[in-house]
């Protein structure tokens, strides 16, 4: 007779409560206004820099120099500009969705508040049918005893104690149908007040999802656009009278410091400016060359030719996870102290270098689509992550196959160089994954077909961090 | 101070450039305060529905990197001009000392 209303946990007439829709509006207002903090300090600073560069005429400075410094400066200030605007767009998406987010909220408590007004009404209402089933069970008892004392009356119509039977068991007949009508005119009222509180509460949980949903997919544009904005490719005039008529800010930027490289020489400061792309790019390399560098410190460490024995290979291998993992813990830090500094000679260029690097690792870490879609989002993810790692594939491959007898080893059989790529292969899996770990007693075979099983999942670890052949965030966001 | 060379003349006041440093330090200065600010919104969104959550995180760290590029840019265009005066008043100095020696003879 009755139903759920699809949120799960109610049974029978009765309702299940809606979960709260997640997210606190207050952190998201509070946001809004660091936005706004922000938005007002980086304008005064595009404000003061726009002076600036307007006015290096009247700090009469005119000379190559000065030149330089009114491309680089105006470039500036287009890219501060384009970071006010996001960070104005970006508050206005926040203060926004706090306050869907809170008008979802409120729906959703006033649509539970109903759900348990109905399921109180849904209680009365079991009871008043049980109540009117009873009465009316008693009004048809008391109604046949009173036909048959009507009958005993007439078939005995000289005694009065017939009669007198007949009219008590008409009377209790009559009031017992009354108590019966009385009973199912409670039932009808509480239906019809069930009914409504029911069509309310289900109205109010189906607002308070569409509100709730509407809400995230508004701010995600919201959000999407400030960040489209932030990296517009189109050409755009400055304020302040700055000049931007060469695409991105971003890009203009990236090719002035580039450009601007040797008329800044003679200033001395060239190699801060060269340095910040310079950086990253370094700290790429060192975590490119590093899984084949591991390979070749894991073969200088072995103890070839020595006769040497388990324990002393092992303590070798043991040598080499300390060396690599300090080798990879500089090369991550390297990285991260740098990968933000690889933007201003990167930014330009979308298709590869941190940024790219940070919309990977973020969709591998939080899909925007939750469940199947999700993992598949992840598995995009990795794959983007997996082909940085190819020199890593590369090594693992070589090392773990026939082309190990090419791998300038030291004298030793054929049959030894099969198996100790097979061995490094282990190795080298044994350090970097940890489930590996766990079937590292097991033979060398099946630690091998593991060890091919799990490259997929591995090298997407192994190269975390480092940034370039990935897709596009700007891909990523449809651009 | 002007000076004229093969590749046309150079007007500058090395006091100016200073002073335009350090008001370029003091851009450089702000932004990195208004990104140290900013940090605090990064967990805005914790628990909140998709897609909100994560485009909103990607714009964060946009954001946090361009506004770290900013600061990082500025910075460097405040040593930029600071050098500048440097070098120039360095020339000025070159110059006058040359111009104090003997006369070139016939």
């Amino acid at each position: 007779m009755y139903l759920n209303d699809g949120g799960g946990g109610g049974a029978g007439p009765f309702l299940a409560t809606i979960p709260i829709p997640p997210g606190d509006p207050g952190a998201l207002c509070a946001a809004a206004g660091t936005y706004s903090a922000a938005h007002g300090e980086i304008e005064r600073n595009r404000a003061a820099l726009a002076r600036e560069a307007n006015g290096a005429g009247e700090a009469q400075w005119i000379g190559v120099g000065s030149s330089s410094f009114s491309v680089v400066s105006s470039a500036l200030v287009s890219a501060y500009d384009l970071t006010s605007v996001a960070l104005a767009k970006g508050a206005t998406a926040l203060r926004t969705y706090s306050t869907a987010l809170a008008t979802a909220q409120e729906t959703a408590r006033k649509a539970n508040a109903e759900v348990e007004l109905t399921n109180q009404t849904a209680t009365a209402l079991l009871a008043a049918q049980a109540a009117a089933r009873s009465s009316a069970q008693a009004s048809n008892e008391a109604s046949q005893q009173s036909q048959t004392a009507q009958a005993h009356a007439t078939a005995h119509p000289h005694s009065p104690a017939a009669a007198q039977a007949a009219h008590t068991a008409q009377r209790t007949a009559t009031d017992a149908e009354n108590t019966a009508n009385d009973d199912a005119a409670k039932v009808t009222a509480l239906t019809s007040k069930y009914d409504t509180e029911r069509a309310q509460a289900l109205k109010l949980c189906a607002l308070a999802k569409q509100q709730a949903d509407t809400a995230a997919k508004d701010a995600a544009t919201g959000f999407d656009g400030a960040t489209l904005g932030l990296l517009d490719n189109k050409p755009k005039l400055a304020k302040g009278g700055a000049e931007g008529d060469k695409g991105s800010p971003w890009e203009v930027l990236t090719q002035t410091i580039e450009k601007s490289h040797t008329a800044l020489g003679f200033l001395a400061v060239d190699g801060v400016l060269w340095q910040l792309g310079k950086g990253a790019e370094l700290a790429e390399k060192w975590m490119t060359d590093l899984p084949r560098l591991e390979g070749q410190w894991l073969h200088e460490a072995l103890p070839w030719g020595q006769n040497a024995s388990d324990d002393e290979w092992a303590a070798a291998v043991r040598g080499w996870w300390a060396k690599s993992d300090a080798a990879e813990a500089f090369g991550e830090q390297f990285v991260n102290d740098t990968k933000f500094l690889g933007m201003v000679s990167k930014w330009g260029r979308i298709g590869g270098g941190p940024i790219a690097i940070t919309g990977d690792v973020l969709t591998m870490i939080n899909p925007p689509q939750a469940g199947t879609m999700g993992n598949i989002d992840r598995v995009v993810a990795g794959g983007n992550a997996v082909l940085v790692g190819a020199d890593t594939l590369g090594a693992i491959g070589t090392l773990a196959s026939i082309d190990a007898i090419s791998f300038s080893l030291p004298p030793v059989g054929v049959a030894l160089a099969v198996g100790t790529g097979l061995y490094l292969a282990g190795a080298y899996a044994y350090k970097h994954w940890a489930w590996f770990r766990n079937d590292f007693a097991n033979p060398i075979g099946h630690a091998t077909v593991d060890v091919v099983k799990g490259i997929g999942h591995g090298t997407v670890d192994v190269v975390k961090g480092i940034g370039h052949g990935l897709s596009s965030l700007g891909h990523d966001l449809g651009l | 101070m002007e000076a004229s060379a093969g590749g046309g003349s150079i007007l500058v006041e090395p006091g100016s450039l200073e002073a335009m440093s350090g008001r370029i330090a003091g851009v450089a200065t702000g932004t990195s305060a208004a990104r140290g600010g900013f940090a605090k919104a990064a967990d805005a969104v914790a628990g909140c529905q998709e897609p909100a959550a994560f485009t909103y995180t990607r714009l964060q760290t946009l954001l946090n990197g361009s506004m770290e590029m900013l600061d990082l840019c500025s910075t460097a265009l405040s040593k930029a001009v600071k050098g500048a005066a440097g070098a120039y008043v360095t020339t000025d100095v070159t110059q006058m000392a040359a111009g104090s020696g003997p006369a070139p003879g016939p």
